[in-house]
């Protein structure tokens, strides 16, 4: 329930994004806020339809106005904080990102999803990478339906902060494959990991998983060749080459694509220049 | 308030009584008899034979004009037939199931209702007995149907029967209708309504989603089957909910399947003739598809109905194989209420039969979230997040794509989801476009690429990322049509390619691929090349007035035709032709246009050899003259689409063997090879020749196969120069090929050596070690050099002394002509086998070793030739990564 509320706190205010155009908006917002000057809801509406206006100036004001107005707004925390980062300003969006998650409960899901992913990204911006990737898992742990970015940008952050956390980088995008599959986007990202870790067959394992999918098999075999020659394991990278040439031949002519057909040529330029390693 | 009552007005509209069942539905097939004849009360039963009677569907009359089958009154208009006779069979299969009947019937002007012979209601009928003459109490509505309960005592088990005769007012009506629904209503149920749906989501060949909402939460069961009046299968979520979520799997592609939703205590809704959805076909398998497309259309007005029906009227009969909603699917703000009052309330036929896959609109997501995957947008929709119906695995319901027949979708979120080229939904896109080799590729989303409508796509962020930085690679990957919504209008692109800045930046001659609108009876379809060529041209629409206008400019550069009017897009794709209209509200066509593309052509022909067998067109063999022939002439023969270039018919040819030559001290050699011979077999300077068989004569006199040194004094030293041994790194070596003559293979991890290499002609290795360790006062004693062979040759190498100097890094053949630059022999691997071979330096060089050590010469290494052999030698080089496997020279000196 209060996953509800607080979603509702954030995507909605007193009247809610009404249909029309946003300079039809504004302007009706214009003279609410006219009646009621001191109204901090209507100064956190008119913020957002100046950010989807990309006015970002003027929404900073108008939240700035409501947090005058009425402090512990929660949602003017929030959005000033997305518009600060927006500006490049992400010391005032972490200030305001800590600000809006201090003032939700721990049963405010959403909104702690929201806040820490919005504190990551503002110690990012600072370079503050492991504190951002902390802030990301803490978005993950709340996340009801986390999703592929979330884990990769705390990967990403983890990766920043340094060699020694690598392995945390892996763990966290290991666990977005537990919770959401064999997805592309995390198994690429592991995969630059395992071969910045030289960990190749930790990266091969990772690249069977998405060819077991069998959705872009002959690419993926073409990249295990790269990865294998480069590592010096030249006949299992000539075999991953052949491989994706058979996989590419056994495509019929009617479903074969131009993409299909240049990655067909780059894997056979592959083979001939691996001549000395037996590819033929 | 306005609101509020529509919500509830569409709740009862589309509610339907939990523990009914239709046993006689609504436009059902009844048998008539209209010829005017007393039929007396025969007909009423069961067992009534009425095969001979007219078939025809409900609603049977005449006179005002909306009837599905007209029936005779006879030949004279001003003395009609009083009455008409119908018929209808049905099957029960427990009566004991049913509290009661709902009678629903619609008759002008009487009717007398009978079930299996039993007089169930009378309807404007006057009491006492009724015959053929008997006419109605009075004149009433053709079109209301009178509804009354009646007791189901008259039902059977098994097969029943409904008869029904229809009374005139008098012999000069000008009408007559007729049409009757029969419901059961369940014993012992407790009263729950459908309030949502049903609705089908996430359609593969073999499975299908159905969900709906009921106002009492219950278990989950939809009974199907693939005819209408038998529902023999069953699906089933024991939990009980009032969002009912059912996966329908197992199923047969390109299968009608009828159903009903309910729990497992009874049927709440379906199972009636308009209750069914089509299974698609296997992916990849071109059938023909309609696909119905609309956009910003939940305002819940009549603007919106108008659009829909004018979509009815249009498709009639024809199937929706699937429902494409652009985004702003419900106003204002897509919340669950709204989606009920403008999109549920508005839809109810097309909801129950085809498949909807939505992508998220900025007024939808005003309740929604992407993020979390939250609100009533992801909470209605049940999408593939994982590859389910085709595509990549997405991991989000945010953006996901999906295969139909030979048509791939992709679904973006331009509202919610970072736009970034770098971004999660780039990089799962570029793997999803890599991953389909589907006939046709259609990408939609929300924000459109290019708009003068009521947004405008030079200044508006999202519209501006997804023109910047997502059309290039659908480009690239060559998409074929591109659907938007966000404007209400209609606006139509030419077919255009790369244009990706403002609107003023549009040119004809730069972004537009073919000229023309496109349409096949105008300017000609748009053609394309199959197989997914990037940059071969895509229409882009915006379809964003299905529920409403709101004007613009209307003038993007871009487009061939813009429209501020109410409408939806129809698709109809069929193998490699794409045929796309815009009908507005009236259901007037007001835009089409045509895809085509070219059918693959056939693979080119195969050749066969004159050998057996055959290659593949571009493919080459070499074919020789003769078969045995001292110069094997020889030609490369080339298949091109089933023709063999050339005439040379034998697959190999050999020269015809010369005689070998008995060596001194026993043994052959065949022809070509040679042997170092010494002068004698002990002997400190050991002098040796070279002896080359030449068809059978030896050349030369030596005849010792060996010469041994006398023993060298006490106290002499044993050196092993191998790189990695020892911290000794003074190995270089390399190898060259005449083939390839200004490669060098300094990096190699191989020696090779070969006498013609068929692709790098002759290979010869060399290679040298530093001795700057020996003192040059040092003399040398012996010294052996050692090879490890990975792949061995029938033939021997020799082992020569190099006149030229060269550098591991750059010596090709052509900077050393080996050739031309060898001194003395110095000692020979022999032919066979695999592993590590010693070669004990001769006479010739231990003296050569010796001027090295001293001095008195350059060392220029040692070059390693095949002795007339084209069989290939392949040695580990000094790069080897097992540093025990590098060669070694050893040495040893006093």
């Amino acid at each position: 329930m209060h996953f509800c509320l607080i979603l509702l706190v954030l995507l909605s205010s007193p009247a809610i994004l009404a249909h029309g155009l946003i300079h039809e908006q504004l302007k009706s917002t214009d003279q609410r806020i006219a009646k009621e000057p001191n109204n901090a809801a209507l100064y956190v509406h008119r913020g957002r339809l100046y950010l989807d206006d990309d006015h970002t100036d003027m929404a900073i004001k108008d939240f700035r106005r409501a947090l005058k107005i009425e402090p512990s707004h929660r949602a003017a925390h929030y959005f000033l904080g997305e518009a600060l980062l927006n500006q490049q300003d992400p010391v005032g969006a972490e200030r305001e990102s800590r600000a809006f998650i201090a003032a939700l409960g721990e049963d405010d899901k959403g909104g702690l999803m929201r806040g820490y992913r919005l504190l990551g990204q503002s110690l990012t911006g600072q370079k503050k990478s492991l504190e951002a990737a902390e802030a990301y898992q803490a978005a993950i742990k709340h996340a009801v339906e986390p999703t592929p970015s979330l884990y990769l940008e705390c990967a990403a952050a983890y990766r920043s902060a340094g060699k020694e956390n690598l392995p945390k980088a892996l763990a966290i995008l290991d666990e977005g494959i537990a919770k959401l599959g064999v997805l592309t986007t995390l198994q690429e990202a592991a995969i630059e990991i395992n071969l910045q870790e030289n960990q190749v067959d930790a990266g091969i394992a990772r690249l069977d998983s998405l060819i077991a999918l069998g959705k872009g098999t002959e690419h993926w075999l073409f990249r295990k060749g790269d990865i294998l020659i480069k590592a010096g394991r030249n006949a299992e990278g000539c075999q991953a080459y052949k491989q994706a040439l058979a996989a590419i031949s056994a495509v019929s002519v009617r479903r074969r694509t131009v993409s299909l057909d240049k990655l067909k040529q780059s894997v056979e330029e592959a083979l001939a220049g691996n001549d000395n390693y037996n590819c033929r | 308030m306005r609101w509020l009552v529509f919500f509830f007005v569409g709740l009862s509209l589309l509610s339907a009584t939990i523990g009914a069942e239709t046993l006689v539905g609504k436009n059902s097939t009844w048998s008539y008899l209209d010829n005017g004849t007393n039929q007396g009360t025969a007909w009423q039963s069961i067992g009534f034979n009425d095969s001979i009677w007219k078939i025809g569907a409900a609603e049977l009359g005449y006179g005002d004009g909306d009837e599905s089958t007209v029936v005779s009154y006879g030949p004279n208009a001003s003395s009609k037939f009083i009455t008409t006779y119908f018929r209808r069979h049905f099957t029960v299969a427990n009566p004991g199931l049913y509290s009661s009947l709902t009678l629903n019937v619609k008759r002008d002007d009487g009717a007398v209702i009978y079930l299996n012979g039993v007089e169930v209601r009378r309807e404007n009928m006057p009491a006492g007995s009724i015959s053929y003459t008997t006419t109605t109490s009075n004149t009433t509505s053709e079109t209301t149907y009178f509804s009354s309960t009646i007791p189901p005592s008259a039902l059977l088990a098994g097969d029943n029967v409904l008869a029904a005769e229809v009374h005139q007012t008098n012999a000069t009506s000008s009408d007559l209708s007729f049409d009757l629904e029969l419901i059961g209503n369940l014993t012992g149920v407790p009263t729950v309504s459908v309030v949502r749906g049903p609705y089908l989501q996430m359609a593969t060949p073999t499975s299908m989603t159905v969900r709906w909402r009921t106002d009492v939460a219950t278990d989950s069961r939809v009974r199907f089957g693939i005819a209408q009046g038998s529902l023999n299968l069953v699906a089933d979520d024991p939990a009980l909910t009032t969002e009912h979520q059912v996966k329908l799997t197992g199923l047969t592609p390109e299968t009608r399947y009828w159903y009903s939703v309910g729990s497992s205590a009874a049927a709440f809704s379906g199972g009636d003739s308009t209750t069914f959805f089509n299974t698609g076909p296997v992916n990849g398998t071109a059938r023909p598809t309609r696909i119905w497309v609309i956009g910003d259309a939940g305002t819940g007005n009549s603007d919106q109905t108008a659009v829909y029906n004018a979509y009815r009227n249009t498709t009639g009969s024809l199937y929706t194989h699937l429902w494409l909603m652009l985004g702003d699917n419900a106003y204002n703000s897509g919340t669950d209420a709204e989606f009920q009052t403008n999109v549920f309330n508005i839809y109810p036929e097309i909801f129950k039969q085809s498949p909807v896959w939505p992508t998220i609109g900025n007024h939808d997501a005003a309740s929604a979230d992407s993020a979390t995957q939250s609100g009533p947008y992801y909470d209605i929709f049940t999408l593939p997040r994982n590859g389910e119906a085709g595509g990549v695995a997405s991991g989000t319901e945010a953006y996901y794509s999906y295969d139909y027949g030979n048509i791939h979708f992709i679904v973006l979120d331009s509202q919610e989801t970072s736009r970034s080229g770098t971004g999660p939904m780039m990089t799962w896109l570029t793997a999803d476009l890599q991953a389909t080799n589907a006939d046709w590729v259609i990408a939609y989303w929300h924000h459109p690429p290019y708009t003068k409508g009521s947004h405008n796509s030079d200044t508006e962020t999202q519209l501006i990322d997804m023109r910047q930085v997502f059309v290039p690679v659908l480009e690239q990957n060559g998409v074929d049509l591109v659907l938007t919504g966000h404007s209400h209008s209609y606006e139509r692109s030419k077919f255009i390619d790369g244009h990706y800045g403002n609107s003023t930046t549009f040119s004809d001659s730069l972004h537009v691929i073919q000229a023309g609108s496109g349409r096949a009876d105008g300017s000609g379809a748009y053609a394309k090349a199959s197989g997914g060529v990037p940059h071969d041209g895509a229409v882009y629409a915006v379809a964003g007035s299905s529920g409403q206008i709101s004007g613009g400019t209307l003038n993007h550069p871009a487009m061939v035709l813009s429209l501020n009017e109410l409408g939806s897009m129809i698709l109809d794709i069929d193998g490699l032709t794409l045929n796309a209209k815009f009908i507005n509200n009236n259901g007037t066509v007001r835009d089409y246009f045509t895809i085509t593309k070219d059918s693959a052509p056939p693979p080119p022909a195969a050749c066969a050899v004159p050998w057996g067998g055959t290659i593949m067109s571009g493919q080459s063999v070499t074919a020789y003259l003769e078969s045995v022939s001292s110069n094997c002439v020889a030609e490369t023969r080339l298949c091109s689409n089933g023709v063999l270039s050339g005439s040379y018919t034998f697959q190999s040819c050999s020269t015809p063997q010369p005689a070998s030559c008995t060596l001194p001290w026993g043994g052959t050699i065949a022809h070509g090879q040679s042997v170092t011979a010494y002068q004698t077999s002990t002997s400190s300077s050991c002098t040796s020749e070279t002896r080359i068989c030449n068809n059978g004569t030896l050349t030369g006199s030596f005849a010792f196969p060996a010469c041994t040194a006398p023993p060298p004094p006490p106290g002499n030293t044993t050196l092993l120069l191998q790189n990695g041994l020892n911290g000794y790194n003074g190995n270089v070596d390399s190898y060259v090929a005449s083939g390839k003559p200004t490669i060098n293979y300094g990096n190699a991890t191989a020696l090779y050596a070969d006498g013609a290499d068929g692709t790098n002609g002759r290979l010869i290795g060399v290679i040298s070690w530093d001795l700057s360790a020996i003192p040059s006062s040092a003399t040398v004693d012996s010294g052996t050099l050692t090879f490890n062979v990975f792949n061995g040759s029938n033939g021997s190498y020799n082992v020569y002394a190099l006149n030229k100097s060269w550098n591991e890094g750059t010596v090709t053949w052509n900077s050393l002509n080996p050739t031309a630059n060898l001194g003395a022999l110095v000692g020979t691997l022999p032919a066979g086998g695999t592993g590590a071979k010693q070669i004990q330096l001769n006479a010739a060089g231990l003296a050569l070793l010796q001027s090295w050590v001293v001095g008195t010469a350059p060392n220029n290494g040692f070059a390693i030739i095949d002795a007339n052999t084209s069989d290939g030698i392949d040695l580990r080089s000094s790069e080897y990564g097992t540093s025990g496997s590098r060669p070694k020279l050893t040495v040893t000196y006093h």
